[in-house]
């Protein structure tokens, strides 16, 4: 097995403010492994993207603080903890060891700066390059990620990019160090899917070529299908689920990823078929549900679950925090219950928002 | 040639009842954004062609999805139908009257029948007024029951897009994404309107309450027998809701069909890559994936002849020449191609 260049344990950041601490990322506990592509799905404030910012350390503090756990990033010499470093030491790993890049390439590339200026400044910082040959190497950065007459667009700036382009450049950037993992937060979500569809193209060519981990975050399980290797679900701060991508995708285990897969209207599958959502809303992080934090929300829960279930493993390499793991079939099974469903539904007024649980007795 | 091809876009045969039942009729419709110019300008004024001689029809309690990529022009499109702009030319028949050109006050009137749902919720919801006071204020508008009958109307609107009625006297902030967009479909259903815009209405929303949503639009057009426009980027989306689909480039709509002809045999080749580009939650399933080369061309300066012929992986010389009109290739399935078959 290769080497996890890059291993989080019990990760927990937390978030002071005046309304309390907010659990953003509780306890959270994954690895990359050399070259691999790994996915972290979920939806929007479950700390799929603090998790992210922590490894980074980029969490702005205040009002936040990782409390615990420690981020190990192993570039096969030795092996450190990313959270004991001081901060000059870790402008030396980021941007050079760890790369980053945003949902949204116009706020994260400096609009006063050339494009040839910010690819060149972690070159000569990092690399210890001459201008000249930042420059040079620059050029072949710019050619590598797909930008036409490379040489004339270093001295343009960041607005004369279509979206695209922007985000090739951050591309750009964050492999120009070689660094062993790539963070990618929502890459393509503001990007339209032709382009969206190079742009992973592009991301997945780098990492067969160069060997460069990735670590990608989105909400788009679509997207996470097409390039990870492995999957990581978040809930509420929690990794809820994690696994192999084709296990995960063709057989979840939590309740929460089965309800996630069901919920995303599909191409061409019956395409009259009501999807059945995910009753109700995610929880408020400022005061987590006690027990299972899906518990609100699912349609199995039972009494063990005011417990807080371990992430267990479920079947081999495929680990769920979940009492009661679906078992095989999960989504076969969801789809044949539908139909009798959306009678009740239909008949039930309730749209689960305000009131989940006279639509989960509807449901049953 | 053109022209009349186009013109026959409009008697285009539809899966319900033909254009006998059609709701809102639109024909060469154009909308033109001059921009620049000016007195002290540097560069001499553009003529931004966003939507640039569209014509179709929707059937009254249909959903007809309008999808493309940023810039094409499709929410302009569903703008200029309600008359929030006004059009460059051609004509919009809603329920059989020409609206492209009607005075303010006429359109009031018209303006009744049809509502429209946006994006973003948290943006088109008054951050200062109560929920109640939002969905009430179209009624106020048009001066429609008393005081108390219009209380129970916004009550009753509630619990049609599954919100509690207590809620009324709370402020949009306190709402999620999701209640808030209900919040604003509640107050397009205010004045019983026929057809309903719905432009871009989930792609705010998280995927959970993003099917939340979907079923709840349906679940209306049902109980209220509502036409929907339903406006979005995401095809999967459009294909799940709509019963018939338009595909839109660079301000011209290029393929129109039913929904399952268009994801499952797509006949234009931007639709076809379109399609290819859509990721699909199957790990493994490698498909022939079709890239396109390039962005989306400035419609301020539209390529000649067929618009997507630099980006087409079938271009022939002559695509760049002639502008391909939208043509029947199979019943109710068109396409503006030359070579598409």
């Amino acid at each position: 097995m290769a080497r996890n260049v890059l291993e989080v344990n019990n990760l927990k950041t937390q978030f002071f403010t005046r309304a309390g601490i907010v659990y953003a990322v509780d306890g959270v506990s994954f690895y990359v492994g050399e070259g691999e592509t790994l996915g972290i799905v979920g939806e929007s404030g479950c700390g799929k993207s603090v998790t992210a910012t922590s490894i980074m350390r980029l969490i702005p503090s205040p009002p936040g603080r990782i409390v615990e756990g420690e981020i190990l990033l192993d570039d096969g010499k030795s092996r450190v903890d990313v959270l004991s470093l001081s901060d000059s030491e870790m402008r030396h790993i980021r941007g050079n060891k760890l790369a980053m890049i945003f949902q949204d390439p116009m706020t994260s590339l400096n609009p006063v700066l050339s494009i040839g200026d910010q690819l060149t400044e972690p070159l000569i910082l990092h690399m210890g390059m001459s201008r000249r040959e930042a420059h040079t190497r620059a050029v072949e950065l710019l050619k590598r990620v797909g930008i036409p007459a490379a040489e004339d667009r270093m001295t343009a700036y960041p607005h004369q990019f279509s979206g695209g382009m922007r985000q090739r450049v951050m591309i750009a950037i964050a492999l120009s160090c070689n660094p062993q993992v790539l963070i990618a937060d929502e890459p393509t979500t503001a990007l339209d899917v032709t382009i969206q569809a190079q742009i992973l193209d592009l991301m997945l060519h780098l990492n067969q070529e160069y060997g460069t981990a990735i670590i990608l975050i989105t909400h788009d399980l679509g997207v996470v299908a097409e390039v990870c290797e492995r999957v990581n679900v978040m809930y509420a701060g929690q990794i809820v689920e994690t696994g192999s991508a084709n296990d995960l995708f063709t057989n979840p285990q939590h309740p929460y990823t089965v309800g996630l897969m069901n919920s995303v209207p599909r191409i061409g599958i019956d395409v009259k078929e009501a999807l059945s959502p995910i009753p109700g809303l995610p929880p408020d992080l400022l005061a987590p549900p006690v027990g299972c934090r899906f518990r609100p929300r699912c349609r199995f829960r039972q009494e063990k679950c005011e417990q807080s279930p371990p992430l267990g493993e479920v079947a081999p390499g495929q680990w769920a925090r979940c009492w009661f793991p679906q078992g095989v079939g999960a989504i076969a099974r969801e789809a044949e219950a539908r139909g009798t469903r959306r009678a009740a539904e239909r008949a039930s007024d309730a749209d689960a928002v305000t009131a989940p649980a006279s639509e989960l007795d509807a449901g049953s | 040639m053109a022209t009349e091809r186009t013109a026959d876009a409009s008697t285009q045969p539809t899966t319900k009842s033909g254009v006998a039942g059609a709701i809102l009729d639109v024909q060469h419709l154009k909308k033109h954004f001059r921009v620049g110019g000016g007195f002290l300008a540097r560069r001499s004024a553009m003529t931004i062609r966003a939507v640039d001689d569209v014509s179709f029809s929707i059937v009254r309690g249909e959903t007809f999805g309008l999808v493309g990529e940023s810039g094409c022009g499709k929410t302009t499109l569903g703008q200029t139908i309600i008359r929030l702009y006004n059009p460059t030319s051609g004509s919009i028949n809603f329920n059989g009257t020409d609206i492209s050109s009607l005075d303010a006050a006429d359109m009031r009137k018209h303006r009744r029948g049809m509502q429209m749902i946006f994006q973003d919720p948290s943006a088109s919801l008054d951050p200062r007024m109560t929920v109640g006071s939002i969905i009430s204020e179209p009624l106020n508008i048009f001066g429609i029951g008393s005081k108390e009958e219009r209380r129970e109307r916004v009550r009753e609107l509630l619990r049609v897009v599954g919100l509690n009625s207590y809620f009324v006297n709370r402020y949009p902030h306190e709402f999620s994404g999701g209640q808030r967009q209900r919040i604003g479909i509640a107050r397009a259903l205010a004045l019983n309107p026929e057809l309903i815009i719905c432009d871009e209405p989930v792609s705010a929303l998280d995927v959970s309450i993003q099917a939340q949503v979907l079923n709840l639009l349906r679940k209306l057009q049902g109980e209220f027998n509502l036409t929907y426009l339903f406006i979005a980027h995401n095809l999967a989306v459009v294909a799940h809701i709509s019963d018939r689909v338009g595909v839109m480039y660079l301000g011209k709509l290029v393929e129109i069909g039913e929904s399952r002809r268009i994801t499952e045999a797509p006949k234009h080749p931007y639709t076809q890559a379109l399609i290819s580009a859509v990721p699909i939650p199957v790990p493994g399933r490698q498909r022939e994936r079709l890239i396109l080369e390039g962005d989306v061309p400035s419609p301020a300066n539209p390529p000649s002849g067929c618009r997507f012929h630099p980006r087409c992986p079938i271009a022939r010389p002559d695509c760049s020449e002639v502008e391909p009109a939208l043509r029947e290739l199979e019943p109710g399935h068109w396409v503006a191609c030359h070579y598409a078959e």
